[in-house]
């Protein structure tokens, strides 16, 4: 193989797969991220992603600072953090279609099976080791200086945390099977409460008529309606004050908490998180009833008047 | 220094054409001096319509490529005074022009006309980003349909992007009958999604097929509705309060009478 390419995206079933060449500068591989999301952001849209750092060692700031400053403006979330052995990958990419959480050679498949076992079932969802030998050495190798070596056993047990708090914040379901590994990491010396996302508002002026597309990662309020064929996503909520007639996408990066409200509830699509919804068929629309909220509850969207009083 | 206007709709055939040679041909009548620009290059028809083909010697392109003066391309028309064409290429495409140029061009027309009056072709490629380039105002022509109405909302969404401060909106080919029986749209729910100011509303007519096919405006007609109407948005572009047409048809001696008795 000739030059590496410092960035290289994959798409596997699990989510989006980003390898990161592990001799260049954090700081020109962010660059390089964000570069290429700016080019695909619709694209990635609420796409969960599995970080593969090669033999670097980042600390849990660092990869918390990866999510908040690269990722969450572009509505993806860090699924988890693997050291994968670059070539390896490119080599599975071209071959089979194993997903991230089962590669590697038989070797490296053996040193893992101790570790999955303790963690049950659920390791594809967390900490993923990589092949520790190799990557330590090439560790030491790479990064001299006397505070970034850890030895393997310390080091998983950083990226488990730093995992857990990602799923955490995506509100991922296997939340119950992480729960169990938090007691085994609360007492270690790792900082807890890391400052969370800033969830920032929106005020967006004006109609979004068709072709139009608003999105923010944050919270999203619309002072206009949204025609037929327009489009509004956010990261959060999403505000209409006035006739939503197009299409909302409230929880753009995974989040199952977000609602829409709009004072006019007269949607081509609505969509929260990965659930999509759109009005009855055939259904003659009846006199306006006033502001309406749309939420998922139990894995489908449903509708409910905003003012309880009535 | 004279003021342009684009006609645009997004979707084809809407009525752009018509509403250009119409609202052009209004106001000559009313002794302004006026140049319709065709910017269909490729397709065009505004001479047609106007009844001009015949005497296309010189075209838009052929202006733009330095091939002959702007004056020896424009095209009296001798049915009224002050009222001018300049047709697009037929041979060519879209591509041919620039935006660049077609400012310039309106520009230099705009020196000499008091209303400079683009047909825009319909889409919202090339052609389009070409007719909106030199214009200062832009009405847009919309058929009382989901779909027209929806490529109305694209193009006015299109147009305040590009800086036009509020698009006039046209409401062409309603039929009052379909409406009271609620089988068409009417003009507030129109209004309801694109929220623009509305300049006139025009009936549909079957003179304006006639007078299409004839080459002569319907404004000619005093006994068109739909010239009527034209000659209301004329009107009302120079400034003018005028009130919206009733678009009732009249129902002949019985009704009129009942109307009268206070039955309806």
């Amino acid at each position: 193989m000739s030059e590496k390419q410092d960035v290289i995206f994959t798409g596997t079933k699990d989510g989006l797969y980003l390898v990161l060449n592990d001799r260049q500068d954090l700081k020109v591989l962010k660059e390089k991220i964000k570069s290429h999301l700016e080019k695909s952001e619709l694209f990635f849209q609420g796409a969960q992603v599995i970080l593969d750092i090669g033999g670097m060692n980042l600390d849990t700031d660092e990869i918390l600072d990866i999510q908040n400053a690269v990722f969450s403006p572009y509505g993806l979330k860090i699924k988890k953090v693997v050291h994968g052995d670059r070539c390896g990958a490119l080599r599975r990419k071209a071959g089979s279609s194993q997903t991230p959480g089962d590669w590697g050679s038989a070797s490296q498949i053996q040193a893992s099976a101790s570790l999955q076992a303790r963690s049950s079932a659920r390791v594809s969802e967390g900490y993923v080791p990589g092949p520790e030998s190799d990557t330590s050495s090439r560790t030491e190798r790479l990064m001299p200086g006397p505070g970034r070596f850890m030895d393997a056993r310390r080091k998983e047990a950083l990226y488990r945390e730093v995992s857990r708090k990602l799923l955490e914040g995506a509100g991922n379901q296997s939340r119950t099977s992480v729960s169990a590994e938090r007691r085994q990491v609360s007492g270690s010396e790792l900082r807890v409460g890391e400052p969370r996302p800033v969830v920032e508002t929106l005020l967006y002026r004006g109609t979004v008529r068709s072709g139009q597309r608003v999105y923010h990662p944050g919270n999203l309020v619309i002072l206009g309606d949204v025609n037929p064929g327009g489009l509004v996503q956010a990261g959060g909520d999403i505000v209409v004050m006035g006739a939503l007639r197009g299409i909302a996408h409230a929880g753009a990066g995974g989040d199952v908490d977000s609602a829409i409200y709009a004072l006019k509830l007269e949607p081509t699509q609505i969509r929260i998180a990965n659930v999509i919804g759109r009005p009855p068929e055939g259904e003659e629309r009846g006199p306006w009833k006033g502001p309406e909220t749309a939420r998922l509850k139990d894995g489908a969207i449903i509708i409910e008047a905003m003012d309880n009083t009535k | 220094m004279g003021e342009s206007l684009v006609i645009t709709s997004g979707k084809g055939g809407v009525g752009k054409t018509t509403a250009t040679a119409n609202i052009g041909a209004a106001l000559a009548m009313m002794n302004q001096k006026v140049v319709l620009v065709d910017a269909d290059i490729g397709l065009r028809n505004l001479d047609v319509v106007m009844g001009l083909e015949n005497r296309i010697v010189y075209d838009l392109v052929d202006v733009v490529e330095g091939f002959c003066k702007l004056k020896q391309a424009l095209i009296k028309d001798k049915r009224v005074e002050g009222l001018y064409l300049l047709p697009a290429a037929q041979t060519r495409e879209k591509t041919a022009v620039t935006p660049e140029q077609m400012k310039n061009l309106v520009g230099q027309l705009k020196e000499e006309f008091d209303y400079v009056i683009v047909d825009c072709p319909a889409g919202i490629e090339q052609g389009f980003r070409n007719a909106v380039a030199g214009a200062d105002r832009a009405i847009v022509i919309t058929t009382p349909d989901v779909s027209s109405v929806r490529d109305a909302d694209r193009v006015i969404g299109l147009l305040e992007s590009a800086g036009f401060e509020g698009p006039l909106l046209v409401v062409n080919r309603i039929k009052p009958k379909m409406v009271d029986r609620g089988d068409m749209m009417d003009i507030g729910d129109i209004l309801d999604v694109l929220a623009i100011d509305l300049i006139g509303v025009v009936p549909e007519d079957e003179t304006i097929l006639v007078s299409t096919n004839r080459g002569e405006p319907a404004v000619f007609n005093g006994s068109s509705r739909a010239g009527q109407a034209f000659r209301n948005i004329a009107r009302r572009l120079r400034g003018e309060e005028v009130p919206f047409m009733n678009l009732a048809e009249v129902q002949g001696l019985w009704g009129r009478l009942r109307k009268f008795v206070g039955l309806e």
